[in-house]
């Protein structure tokens, strides 16, 4: 009985881990494993954009999102990019990134498991591309987008996040 | 898959994606709701076809997405690509009068818009 016990505590640490864990299938353009973690918690938001090579939203609001990042990289945002290419359509996506000059991180993923990750992180099934994570300076996620969302929002979002917190 | 909302696109379907166990027995209980029957332009369709059904469901698509249900909008999003796979397009047209309009496109993807740039008359001329 106490060993039934003693297993079932295992598996339950062990589901527990493997549900705080990012997918592992993710990676940089470099081939290097990526995880989005390692670009959070930094005193900065991470807006993650989730983005497919053949989206045609994406091919044409990406530019906003360029501009975004130029603008606030040193200051008090990044942009994270997540391609669902996955391998078989690097290059598609590479070339994604090049046509657009796309100037902020990109991790890629194969897409079952960029929205295994997407669900496990949000709770909610993956609906399409683009959609957007919202990552307060602490690394912590405050809100998601499904769809484009206007750069301007974005920033009112932040102002009114980070206004909201100096409040006593 | 795209769905546009007044000539914009507003979100992408990937059916490459697959679909959570979840999210499969929720299209099957969708299906088995609307076995029972739908109502649709005011009157109630006993045996709705796939087409009727396609636009009973993308009537509910419109709603979640102007009401923002991120989970409503998934299920409806990938019943319709899913249960249709020759869908390319749902176009959706809000009028004036605040009617909705919904165009479901089989036939043509949507073409991505590329932009070009014109040569500016006189550019690069020093004018006197």
């Amino acid at each position: 009985m106490k060993r039934t016990h003693i297993l079932l505590t295992g598996l339950l640490a062990m589901f527990l881990l493997l549900a705080s864990l990012p997918s592992q299938a993710m990676t940089t353009f470099d081939g290097k494993p990526g995880r989005v973690s390692d670009y959070l918690d930094d005193g900065k938001w991470t807006v993650v954009m989730i983005w497919a090579s053949d989206c045609h939203i994406c091919n044409k609001e990406i530019s906003h999102y360029v501009d975004f990042h130029f603008v606030h990289q040193d200051e008090d945002a990044r942009v994270l990019g997540i391609s669902i290419d996955g391998q078989e359509k690097r290059a598609a996506a590479e070339q994604f990134i090049s046509r657009h000059r796309v100037n902020f991180p990109n991790l890629i993923g194969e897409p079952d498991e960029v929205a295994e990750w997407y669900q496990r992180l949000t709770g909610n099934a993956f609906v399409g591309t683009p959609t957007f994570l919202f990552f307060n300076p602490q690394g912590k996620l405050v809100a998601k987008q499904v769809g484009a969302v206007p750069t301007e929002l974005i920033e009112e979002f932040m102002h009114r996040q980070a206004r909201a917190e100096v409040k006593p | 898959m795209v769905v546009l909302v007044n000539g914009i696109a507003e979100l992408e379907y990937h059916r490459d994606v697959p679909l959570p166990a979840r999210q499969r027995d929720y299209l099957q209980r969708m299906d088995e709701e609307m076995d029972g029957g739908i109502p649709l332009d005011g009157e109630m369709l006993a045996n709705p076809d796939l087409l009727q059904r396609a636009r009973y469901v993308a009537m509910s698509l419109v709603e979640s997405l102007q009401q923002e249900q991120e989970a409503r909008t998934a299920a409806t999003l990938a019943w319709l690509a899913e249960r249709i796979p020759d869908l390319q397009q749902v176009r959706v047209e809000t009028g004036e009068d605040g009617r909705v309009r919904i165009e479901l496109i089989f036939d043509r993807p949507l073409e991505n818009q590329v932009k070009v740039r014109f040569p500016m008359s006189g550019a690069g001329e020093t004018r006197h």
